[in-house]
């Protein structure tokens, strides 16, 4: 008998790199959902992962700094909020 | 109107007379104005009343628009007047001139004047000469001897009439003597004299003839009215001759004793003949026994019977003598007609016969000329005997149930209608309709054994539902209502097994067949529609969708939608893209875009895996490297599909290798992620040579491909243990039992077991299948990653309920953090109300909630006897 594959229907999936069950500090939603403004989780709404090592969705961490009450600092350990760059 | 018409009638008469007294009389002297001239010539001062005396006519107290008169007498009167003055032409000699100014009676104004009326010339011509004549004096005759004389021969005119004789005298003559006596002033005697005369004509020899008739026994109705008409035609002769009576002193006489000469003749007729006890009750019973035969429909001469009603309106008998008798006669008809019907047939037969008799009775009334009145009372008369008495055999449940049931929509149309009559048809239907849909709507979800085809069911009853609310209820809105709540309240019953679950089967299964409906896979009810398919698809989403409006548990079709959609993306079985386009847009509306937001989440990753292994393939291909293989790579974003076990399998090295090279093209391109392969969910190609000349494509699982892999280059004959098996592959006996089986012992069997039997046991061996044999060329062996597994099955309402159980608590929270304390039964139910559209919660459930939030610390149960909540920041 031969058998030889001719064609592969592959199926993965992704998570964030992140420990599971891990939620954004700032949204409170897991990373594989999306912040509250998105509405598909992946390149529309990214990690941000910080430098103190905590990590959030870009939207939330964005909004965040905005506010004059962070004074640049992570919501986390109020250390200096600088994220890892790519 | 009717004045007018007669007063023409009279002139023309008077023209046909003028051509035959002319003739043979020339004009002459003061005598030649003839009778004619009172008939042509109104000028003369004689002012006729023309309005002929009207047949009493039944009028009724309140009504508004008395009726016309009609009278019947006129054609014989004229028939029998022109017969006369054809025949004989009127000798006016020898009969004493008459007065010619009514005012008073001994003068004659006498105009001498040329033949033909010429216009008034006050200043020319001749002088006329007006001559004054006493004409009492010239006459010889003494006026009571005149008076007899004329009386004589008016007596044997009537006695001619009254017995059907020639009258011997000329009309013109008889006339004439009338018209003297009246002008010599004793038309109030000739009156008395006439009246006797008739009076004694009708009294004794026409009710003799009467009662003397040979059917007088068995056909009173026919005597009465033959001899009403007899009358009414001699009548019409005797007031021809006593015209003259008639208009210069009966007509205008304010004195109600002296009635014109037909109203008295009929008054005659009424007081001595009908009026008379051994008349009247005979004919009145006659009647009654007609209409009764009439109803029986046994023959009968109808135009006797409306005759006889017309006579009985002509008498002025219509209301107190025929009405009250004939209806008190229906209604005993009737209301035995309902007994004996209700009783002795089904509801169907019953309905049809009362709507029968109800048209048919309509139809009596018209035919005989009954009054409007008369024809409202036998409606009401009809209503009480057929339909009211008999209400508890109209509106008997079990009945109604069972038209419900055979869908005998003509006899629900009728039961409809009649129940309309007498009230709201609504409120007396409404019970048996409610039954009837919770019933059948219950036994179609209960029968497991029909499961599959509990929706095409459901939609053929909501179809037939619908048609009954449309077509025999004609659109009422309380049944229409009745609809909607009673398929709500069935399809979201409770279990008997799991009381505190809402039956979520209706739910899944109407999940499951949406999922067949994109696949292109169900007919759908829309069998023989015209149009194309995408728009047949549409028609039966949509009809499925209304179906799911009344599905309060929508998280579990959520869940199972979600599930098959997966599965549709998975395996590219999805019918039409637009289907499906469209469907989410419909959810949208009834789920909120919460849940599609997941759904097209999953929608945009195919998207997205379309382009990368695009990009990919294009990398590779300039590196040459690739393997011979189609690949193709799906990447799901694992929040928004539904989770997956994770299932351990050894995939052969080259084909490993070829989706590591994917995996690192991919996370460098996407920092930050991770990407795991989902193999039990991916399904491939494989080219398979059995023998020389039988190569078959097979469409295979993931699983299923690793599994024949292994016999690649193996000799026909040998065989595979079941632990060499599971050790190649790698796979855990669960899935590798159910992998084997489905290429042993399915409907394809390219492997060979070595012993017989269903079951798979861990001490098979195994072989390829040498004489595999397939009409088709391509096969599809990967139906078992079609099929839901009971697993899966458990899984999902797993899911749905600890969903729910987190939506509640979330409901409770945002409750109690907007209002901080609450009493317990409003905070049940406002997290009723704000989780209704998810998946209706039980009370229990929701205690359940409040319950593990207060072990959570996150509200608190306050001290005293009502039992109020208090919310911990
Ligand atoms: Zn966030
Ligand atoms: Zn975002
Ligand atoms: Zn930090």
């Amino acid at each position: 008998m031969k058998v030889r594959i001719r064609k592969w229907n592959a199926v993965a999936s992704w998570r964030w790199d992140v420990p599971e069950d891990d939620v954004c500090g700032i949204c409170r939603v897991q990373f594989d959902g999306t912040c509250p403004n998105c509405r598909f989780p992946g390149d529309d709404c990214p990690l941000l992962v910080g430098k103190c090592g905590h990590s959030f969705h870009l939207h939330c961490v964005n909004d965040w700094i905005q506010t004059e009450s962070s004074r640049g600092l992570c919501p986390m350990c109020r250390q200096k909020f600088e994220f890892v760059a790519e | 109107m009717p004045e007018k018409v007669s007063d023409q009638e009279t002139q023309s008469q008077g023209k046909k007379r003028k051509q035959n007294l002319q003739s043979p009389r020339p004009s002459q002297g003061f005598s030649q104005r003839s009778i004619t001239d009172f008939f042509g010539d109104s000028t003369l001062g004689l002012d006729v009343p023309t309005s002929r005396p009207s047949s009493p006519k039944r009028s009724r107290k309140n009504s508004e628009q008395p009726e016309l008169p009609k009278d019947m007498s006129t054609p014989l009167n004229e028939q029998a007047w022109r017969r006369i003055s054809e025949n004989r032409v009127a000798d006016l000699n020898g009969l004493p001139p008459h007065p010619r100014d009514p005012p008073n009676p001994n003068t004659n104004i006498v105009a001498t004047k040329p033949p033909r009326p010429a216009p008034f010339q006050p200043h020319a011509g001749a002088p006329r000469k007006l001559h004054i004549k006493n004409l009492r004096k010239p006459s010889k005759i003494d006026p009571d001897v005149y008076f007899n004389q004329t009386w004589g021969s008016l007596e044997a005119a009537l006695a001619a009439i009254f017995g059907s004789r020639k009258i011997s005298a000329s009309l013109e003559e008889l006339y004439r003597g009338t018209e003297n006596i009246c002008r010599a002033d004793r038309a109030g005697e000739l009156y008395i004299r006439l009246k006797a005369c008739c009076a004694t004509y009708v009294g004794d020899y026409l009710k003799d003839s009467i009662i003397a008739c040979n059917s007088w026994k068995d056909d009173a109705v026919k005597c009465v009215v033959s001899a009403w008409e007899k009358w009414n035609a001699q009548l019409g002769m005797i007031r021809s001759v006593f015209l003259y009576l008639d208009r210069s002193y009966l007509l205008n006489n304010a004195n109600p004793s002296l009635q014109p000469v037909e109203p008295t003749g009929l008054e005659l007729f009424r007081h001595h003949i009908i009026l008379a006890q051994e008349i009247e009750t005979k004919f009145m019973d006659g009647i009654m026994a007609l209409f009764e035969r009439d109803r029986q429909q046994c023959s009968i001469d109808a135009s006797l019977l409306t005759r006889a009603v017309r006579m009985v309106d002509s008498l002025d008998l219509y209301e107190t003598n025929f009405e009250p008798r004939f209806l008190a006669m229906s209604r005993e008809y009737y209301d035995r007609l309902g007994i004996l019907g209700a009783t002795s047939n089904s509801l169907a037969e019953y309905l049809d016969e009362c709507s029968q008799q109800l048209h048919k009775e309509a139809l009596r009334c018209e035919r005989y000329r009954l009054d409007p009145p008369t024809k409202r009372s036998m409606g009401l008369i009809l209503e009480e005997g057929l339909l009211k008495n008999q209400l508890l055999i109209l509106t008997d449940q079990g009945s109604i149930e069972d038209l419900l049931q055979k869908q005998d929509h003509k006899s629900l149309a009728t039961l409809y209608s009649l129940l309309d009559r007498i009230g709201e048809p609504s409120s007396y239907l409404r019970l048996a309709w409610e039954k009837h849909i919770l019933t059948v709507g219950r036994s179609i979800i209960e029968d497991e054994s029909r499961e599959n085809e509990m929706v095409q069911r459901l939609l053929e009853l909501k179809d037939s539902l619908d048609s009954f609310v449309r077509v025999p209820f004609k659109g009422d809105d309380t049944l229409a209502y009745a609809l909607r709540e009673s398929f709500g309240t069935f399809l979201n019953a409770r279990t008997k097994d799991r009381s505190e679950m809402v039956n979520s089967k209706p739910a899944e299964m109407i999940a499951k067949y949406v999922d067949a409906l994109l696949r292109g896979g169900a007919k759908g009810t829309s069998t023989g529609t015209p149009g194309d398919e995408d728009a047949r698809l549409a028609h039966s989403l949509e009809q499925v969708l209304d179906l799911f409006r009344f599905i309060q548990g929508k998280d579990v079709f959520e869940a199972f939608y979600k599930r098959d959609l997966a599965r549709r993306l998975l395996m590219d079985r999805s019918a039409s893209r637009d289907a499906e386009r469209s469907m989410i847009t419909k959810l949208k509306t009834e789920c909120g875009s919460g849940f599609t937001q997941n759904l097209e989440s999953m929608f945009k990753d195919i998207e997205i895996s379309r382009e990368a292994i695009s990009h990919f393939k294009t990398t590779r291909n300039r590196a040459g490297n690739s393997p011979n293989v189609d690949l193709n790579v799906l990447v799901l974003s694992q929040s928004a599909w539904p989770t997956y076990d994770e299932v351990p399998v050894v995939i052969p090295l080259e084909m490993a290798q070829y989706l590591e090279s994917y995996r690192n093209v991919y996370c460098e391109k996407h920092s930050g992620r991770k990407l795991m392969w989902r193999h039990a969910l991916s399904h491939c190609v494989l080219r398979a040579r059995f023998a020389p000349n039988v190569n078959k494509e097979l469409v295979l699982s993931a699983l299923q491909a690793v599994v024949l892999l292994l016999f690649n280059d193996a000799e026909f004959g040998t065989y595979l243990s079941y632990q060499q098996i599971k050790g190649g592959t790698g796979l855990d006996d669960k899935q590798l039992i159910r992998t084997l089986q489905s290429l042993a012992c399915a409907k394809y069997r390219v492997l060979q077991k070595e012993t017989k039997g269903k079951d798979i046991l861990p001490t098979d061996n195994f072989c390829v299948n040498r004489h595999f044999s397939a009409p088709k060329f391509r096969i599809k062996i990967n139906q078992i990653q079609l099929k839901e597994t009971k697993k899966e099955k458990e899984d999902t309402f797993e899911r749905v309920a600890q969903d729910r159980q987190y939506e509640t608590q979330a409901a409770i929270i945002r409750i109690m953090k907007s209002r901080k304390k609450l009493r317990h039964n409003d905070l049940i139910q406002m997290t009723i109300d704000q989780t209704k559209n998810r998946g209706k919660l039980d009370v229990p459930e929701i205690k359940k909630q409040i319950e593990r939030l207060i072990d959570k610390d996150y509200m608190e149960r306050l001290p005293g006897g009502e039992t109020w909540y208090q919310y911990v920041a």
